[in-house]
This record gives C-alpha cells, sequence and structure tokens, in this order.
C-alpha cells in the first residue's frame, strides 16, 4: 500500500471528503478498519458525524500530522494547551460537545482529551450556580437537597474554619 | 469562549450522559471543583460522586479541621461525630484509596462496615492528631491524683486497658499497650480502633496497596506477628506492603503472601533459615536502613526477579564482599536497578570492585557522589546504563558545596554509556575541561540535570577592562592596545571558545526533553547571617552569591548551538550566572516550540531577598514572547521531572 494512498469518508449527511491516508490514521477507528479490511476502494461512511464537524476533525488531524508524540502528547494532564490547541477550541458549546462525540466515536484520544480539557476549564473555579448558567442547566434539586449534597460532602471542601 | 446556549440536540447533558465522556472530563478537575459539579443539578451528582469519594486523604481540604472539632460538645451545627460516621457509611462504598492518620477516621471508617472496595489503605503515624477534647481530656486526666481516681503514670505504664473483642478471629492476636501517656479511657478506645482497623484490612479481599505506616505502639501491640500473616494472604490481590514498625519478617512475609511483589520496611528483617529458600514473586524491596553486606548478598541470592534494591547504604563491617561470588553462588544478580540514598558513601572502592562486576543487567543507579572508580566500574560491567540519579532526598545547598569539593566523575558516563537516558543529578558538579575531554556518545539522552561548573571566566578587574576595550572599540577611536589589553581579549576568546565546545556538545543530545544546568544556589551567607540591611525601611538579609564558573548562556557564548534541540520541554539555569538578556529570550521563544518550563527566571520565594529587578524584567519579556512557559524553580518539581 502506498504511503500516500487516500481514503474517501461519507458524513452524516452524504458529504464525501477525501482525505490522505495518514491523517485517516489519527483515528484508530479508521486506522483498525483500515488495516482490517485493506484498501477497499469505496466510501467509508460514518453516519454519526456531521459535515462541519468532519471538517474540523480533519482540520485538527491535519495540524498534528507529523506530531511524534502525537499519542503521548496529552499524558501530562496538568500541561497546558498550546496555542493553536487553544485557538482551535474557541467553538460555541454545541460544536465542541459534537466534537467530543466524534473524537470519541471515532477514538482520536488526543483530541477527546483537548475539548474534554476545555470543558473541565469552563468548571474551573465556578460555584454551582455558574458552572449552571455556563452550561445552561436547570436546577432540579429542592433547596433541601441541595443543601444535603453540601453538607453531606463537607461544605467548603476547601477551607473549613 | 463564545457563551451561546447548546445548540441542536448536543448539549452537555449528553456529554455527561455518556461515562467514558464524563469520566475523561472529571479527570482534569480537582476535589474542590466536584463538589460544585455535584451541586449542580440530579445528573451532574450521580456522574461525580464517586470522583469526590474516589479517594480520601484524612489530612487534606477540610479533613483535619473536621476532625479536630468532631468530638467538641459545642460544635454548633457543625461536622460532628454522626456527620463522620454517616460519611463512611454512607460514601464508604465509592471510597478506592484511603489515607488516615488520625485515630477517629480509622475508628470510623472501620466502624461503617461500608469502606469495602478499597484498593489501597495507608495507615499513617497519627501521633499529631488530636481533637481539642482529647488534648484537654488528657491534661485533666494526668493531673488527677490517685486520690481523686487518677493513676499514676507509673500504673499507667503497666496497666494496658483491653476492651471486648470484636472478631473471635482476633483472640491472643493483640496485646494492649500500656503507655504513660494516654489515659485509661484512650487505652481502651485504641484497643477498639486497632481491632476496627484490621477489621477494614480484612474486610477489603480486592486490596492491592497497603502502607502501615503507623508504629504498632500508637494502638495496639501485634502479641501473634502470624496472624498479621493470616490477614494479609487472605487479600488475594495484594502486592504492595510498606510496613515501618510491625515486627514482619521478609521471608516469612513472601512465603505466605506470594502475591507480594513490592515491599518497603524500616529495616530488614529475615529469619534465620532465610538463605535456605528462594523467593520468585518480589521485584522491588525498599529498606529505609543501612543494609549489612552479607544480608544483602542474601537477598540478591534468594530473591531472583528482584529488579529494584532501594537502601539507604551498605554496611561493609563484615569482609563478606569478598566473597560475593560464593555468596550468589557464581550466578550474576539480574538486579536492574540499584538506589542509595545517601549523599556520599565512603565504601573506598567496594561497590565498584566487588559489587558491581555481578550486576551486569545494572540499568538504573541512584548514587551520591561518583568516583573515578565507580564510574569505571559503571562503564566496565554495566553496559546498559540508562538511567543515573543522584540521591533525591538530599537534594541540598549543602550537598552541592560539598560536591564541588570532591572530584566528581559524572562526564565518564556521558562519554562512554551509549544507552543512557537519564541523568538526573543537580548536585553533581561536573568540570567543563573534563567534560570536553573526550565526544558523549549517549546521543539518546533525554533528561540532563546536571551542574557545570569549573569553566573559565574573566575575573572581576579583567571583565570591567574587557568593557572599556569593547567600548572604545565600538567608539571607533583609533586605539593602541596594550599587551594587558591583548591578554585580556585573548583570555575572553578562549573562555567563549570553551563555552562554544560545551554547547556544542549538548547541541548533538537532539532527544534532550529537560536540561537544567544548576538549581538554587542562594543561602543566607553564613559569615554576615545576623546582618540585615534596609532599603527604604525594608529589612532585606545577605545571600550569598551565585557561583562564578559556570556558563553564560548567550548567543555570544553559542546558545545558538543548541537550536537542534527542538523537543526541549524544560530549560533550567538556577544558579547560574548567566547572562541570558533580551536577545536570548527571543531566541528561545523561536527555536524551541516545545519549552513548558523555565527556571531561573521565577519569582524568588527565599525570605527577605531583596527583589531582584532585572530578573523580574526578564520574566515579564519572557511571558510576553511566551505565555504558556510556565516559570519555576527545580526545587519545587516532584518526582516525574
Amino acid at each position: 500500500m502506498s504511503a500516500h494512498s487516500q481514503i474517501l469518508l461519507t458524513s452524516s449527511e452524504g458529504t464525501e471528503f477525501l482525505i490522505d491516508r495518514d491523517i485517516a490514521d489519527k483515528s484508530m477507528l479508521l486506522k483498525c478498519m483500515l488495516e482490517d479490511i485493506g484498501e477497499i476502494g469505496q466510501a467509508v461512511p460514518l453516519p454519526n458525524v456531521s459535515g462541519p464537524i468532519l471538517t474540523k476533525v480533519i482540520e485538527y488531524c491535519t495540524h498534528h500530522r507529523d506530531d511524534p508524540n502525537f499519542l503521548s502528547a496529552n499524558d501530562d494532564v496538568t500541561a497546558d494547551i498550546d496555542e493553536w490547541d487553544l485557538e482551535y477550541c474557541k467553538v460555541d458549546q454545541g460544536t465542541l460537545y459534537e466534537l467530543i462525540l466524534a473524537a470519541n466515536y471515532l477514538d482520536i484520544k488526543p483530541l477527546m482529551d483537548l475539548t474534554c480539557k476545555t470543558v473541565a476549564n469552563m468548571i474551573k473555579a465556578k460555584s454551582p450556580e455558574e458552572i449552571r448558567k455556563t452550561f445552561n442547566i436547570t436546577n432540579d434539586f429542592t433547596p433541601e437537597e441541595e443543601d444535603q449534597v453540601r453538607r453531606e460532602n463537607g461544605k467548603d471542601w476547601v477551607d473549613e474554619h | 469562549m463564545s457563551a451561546s446556549l447548546p445548540s441542536g440536540p448536543f448539549s452537555s447533558q449528553t456529554v455527561f450522559s455518556i461515562p467514558e465522556l464524563a469520566i475523561v472530563i472529571v479527570s482534569h478537575l480537582h476535589p474542590p471543583e466536584f463538589l460544585s459539579c455535584a451541586q449542580v443539578c440530579r445528573q451532574w451528582h450521580e456522574v461525580v460522586l464517586p470522583f469526590l469519594w474516589e479517594t480520601v486523604d484524612d489530612t487534606l481540604y477540610s479533613w483535619p479541621q473536621i476532625l479536630k472539632h468532631y468530638d467538641a460538645d459545642d460544635s454548633k451545627g457543625k461536622k460532628d461525630e454522626d456527620w463522620l460516621h454517616n460519611a463512611f457509611v454512607k460514601h464508604g462504598h465509592l471510597i478506592r484509596h484511603l489515607s488516615l492518620s488520625w485515630k477517629a477516621s480509622i475508628f470510623a471508617a472501620g466502624l461503617s462496615g461500608q469502606c469495602t472496595n478499597l484498593l489501597s489503605l495507608s495507615l499513617r503515624t497519627s501521633v499529631l492528631n488530636k481533637t481539642v477534647k482529647e488534648s484537654q481530656a488528657r491534661s485533666r486526666a494526668m493531673s488527677l491524683t490517685p486520690e481523686e481516681g487518677g493513676r499514676t503514670e507509673g500504673e499507667r505504664r503497666q496497666l494496658g486497658v483491653t476492651g471486648p473483642l470484636l472478631l473471635p478471629e482476633f483472640e491472643g492476636l493483640f496485646l494492649p499497650r500500656a503507655a504513660m501517656w494516654r489515659t485509661i479511657a484512650e487505652q481502651e478506645q485504641d484497643w477498639t480502633t486497632n481491632q476496627h482497623l484490621w477489621q477494614l484490612v480484612r474486610s477489603n479481599s480486592a486490596l492491592r496497596t497497603l502502607r502501615l505506616a503507623l508504629s504498632e505502639a500508637e494502638l495496639c501491640k501485634v502479641a501473634k506477628v502470624e496472624g498479621v500473616y493470616d490477614i494479609l494472604s487472605s487479600l488475594k490481590e495484594i502486592n504492595y506492603l510498606g510496613s515501618t514498625e510491625y515486627a514482619i519478617l521478609l521471608d516469612r512475609l513472601l512465603e505466605r503472601v506470594p502475591t507480594i511483589r513490592h515491599v518497603q520496611m524500616d529495616s530488614a528483617r529475615v529469619g534465620e533459615d532465610f538463605t535456605t529458600r528462594t523467593y520468585h514473586g518480589l521485584q522491588t524491596l525498599a529498606i529505609k536502613g543501612f543494609v549489612d553486606i552479607k544480608l544483602f548478598l542474601k537477598l540478591l541470592h534468594s530473591i531472583p526477579n528482584l529488579e529494584h534494591l532501594r537502601l539507604i547504604a551498605i554496611d561493609y563491617h563484615h569482609d563478606e564482599y569478598r566473597h560475593v561470588a560464593t555468596h550468589l553462588n557464581n550466578t550474576p544478580s539480574r538486579l536492574k536497578g540499584l538506589h542509595f540514598n545517601i549523599g556520599a558513601s565512603f565504601d573506598f572502592g567496594k561497590l565498584a570492585e566487588h559489587i558491581l562486576p555481578w550486576l551486569p543487567d545494572l540499568s538504573e543507579l541512584t548514587l551520591g557522589l561518583l568516583d573515578a572508580v565507580t564510574a569505571k566500574a559503571l562503564v566496565t560491567y554495566c553496559k546498559g546504563l540508562q538511567v543515573f540519579r543522584g540521591a533525591r532526598d538530599l537534594q541540598s545547598t549543602f550537598l552541592l558545596d560539598y560536591a564541588r569539593e570532591k572530584p566528581n566523575y559524572l562526564e565518564v558516563l556521558l562519554q562512554e554509556c551509549r544507552q543512557l537516558k537519564i541523568v538526573d543529578a543537580i548536585c553533581h558538579r561536573v568540570d567543563a575541561d573534563r567534560l570536553l575531554a573526550l565526544p558523549w556518545v549517549c546521543h539518546d539522552l533525554e533528561v540532563l540535570h546536571v551542574h557545570i561548573a569549573g569553566v573559565h571566566q574573566l575575573n572581576k578587574a579583567e571583565q570591567k577592562d574587557f568593557g572599556s576595550i569593547t567600548s572604545r572599540r565600538q567608539g571607533q577611536e583609533v586605539q593602541q592596545l596594550s599587551d594587558r589589553d591583548l591578554g585580556i581579549l585573548e583570555k575572553h576568546k578562549r573562555c567563549q571558545d570553551q563555552q562554544q565546545k560545551i554547547l556544542a556538545q549538548l547541541g548533538l543530545m537532539t532527544h534532550l526533553r529537560v536540561l537544567d544546568l544548576g538549581f538554587e544556589w542562594r543561602k543566607l551567607d553564613p559569615v554576615i547571617l545576623l546582618a540585615h540591611y534596609e532599603i527604604n525601611g525594608k529589612k532585606y538579609a545577605h545571600y550569598t552569591n551565585p557561583y562564578t564558573d559556570t556558563m553564560d548562556l548567550t548567543l555570544e557564548s553559542g546558545l545558538g548551538q543548541l537550536v537542534d534541540l527542538v523537543n526541549l520541554e524544560v530549560f533550567g539555569f538556577e544558579g547560574i550566572r548567566h547572562r541570558i538578556g533580551a536577545q536570548e529570550l527571543e531566541w528561545i521563544a523561536v527555536h524551541w516550540p516545545r519549552l513548558r518550563v523555565m527556571r531561573g527566571l521565577q519569582e524568588d520565594l527565599l525570605p527577605m531577598l531583596q527583589p531582584d529587578a532585572k530578573r523580574t524584567e526578564l520574566r515579564k519579556r519572557m511571558q510576553t514572547l511566551r505565555p504558556n512557559v510556565r516559570h519555576q524553580s527545580l526545587l519545587q518539581v516532584p518526582e516525574s521531572y
């Protein structure tokens, strides 16, 4: 198989994407599939991924194309996100969640780590109410239940006096 | 980040409803944030609660405050005994890693009967952890006279107090601990708490890691150590045991609990018939003490699969080191890592001459000073050496000073060990000239922490003259250079050449991820320790100056030769009288794209140290150039680097 071979992918709407094999290999799902069945010559359908999201995913894999530490780069969970990745994640929340789901489905661990870390950063240093606002979540606790959660788990976890 | 409302069907609820995604997100958060998340809504509560309780360490977060006051009469709605008890009853089943160092929490965790899913359990010394009420009760009880119903110290010492047995299996296993500093009531409590502790161990059949880092004198003595082996052998998964004072014999333990792979002990205790058997399971053994040479050889022989052995040092009192072949039955040991936690061992070459020839697989060595004989033996006998570390716990300015006085031969490893990957020995001083004597062969080197010293530099007066010569030259003044001037220019060139050559060597180590060339050198000047000085009403202390015979790290002296170190993530130059300026920072910012940490420009944390304006300015410059590079000291860095 030539190193420059290309793969055809079809998004959920039926849009076709022609990408280089090494880009496709960043996805463990595609890599295993292609290794198993070899050159198939027809489009690989991705019914769970929409065209715009697939475009974003391909953009990510292309940028990290020659990254030698692609699979180990995010082992250090405390490491900061690099500038390009930071820019990349500046999307609306709906897109971000779709990216997480796509990364999960396609099994692209670094993208999954990056997007999940971005969500985690939106949670950090926020009160429960601020978190609800950020994620547009309705509080379905009764005031008593909420108080109980706080008490049972050691309220003011950080500095209780 | 746009705060727009979730579009379409994809909301945070979708993501949080898939457990494997929630786990990845939550793994980037810390316990205080778990609590905020748990309060958001029912779904998040359900997802986050297992994380919130997965790891419990009663020395962290609000635990010490809760425990200190839990038994107070006037707890006024704060955490009390009920809270403590309920916490373990309700959430105990979620806890996987439990670390306890308060008797009250050991008691509550054991009593709850719910902490049965533990993977690791650490029981640490509790001597400093007393509730306010306990302290008061103790001083009251101690001051009661026998007439008032109290007991004398002597009586308390003699009469250990027992209580009911929780389990029939515990019959005869424990002895009450008679301690004069514990009141009768406290000793009764200790008797019960001790049983809860062992009950906690017994009831966690999936336990993998057990640290008994409390002394048996804190609760009750173990009367029959056999009983401890019985309990441990009922834990089918256990593979790590750390123990301090319990009188566990290593060989009996390995015999009774064959799943054990890793053991840490305060001192090496073995039975008399130790050498008659071999123990195949054990892989790592750490002993927080000196180990007699005879026992050291016995360990190597009887534990054939031992990979790593950590100890303070070998005690060569016996002559047995002359008979290594006999002890090892003429079979080389397969040991991969040998770690001495001592600054300098004065073994006069015994390790080199007698031990290292029998360790052909050694790939990791931790050692204080590396003398010439040991260095030579390493490259002769241990050709696969990959990791060399200085004794980490002893990293100190004292050791650095000490190491400067003693000849060190670390460069031999760089010049002869092809497989070397990590040199983590910042206290080891490597002499610049010797470093250049031979080319380095360790092209796989990834981590280098080493102090390069003995770099030729102009002295103060020469430096000043050099400055005036160059400024005269720049002024285009027609000038006559004196012989002294020419001498200074010549010396300057020689100094720069030496640094160029060192940096050229370093520049070939293209796998380097971490490069540290010094660490925090400053300490209070012993001569003028008490003399402070004042500027604008602020008091400052005198600190010693950095060493002068270190690298400049300027572009002029050859920094540009590190251009191929594109994998560099950490660059450190603490304790170096470097001349890095804005120009150098710009070069670094462009050429090392992976750089994440810089050590040498961070904010000073030493007390009463006059702020260094230049350093602050350079840090700000670097922060503008590369905002994602953190500035921190090597001394704050935990294990991983």
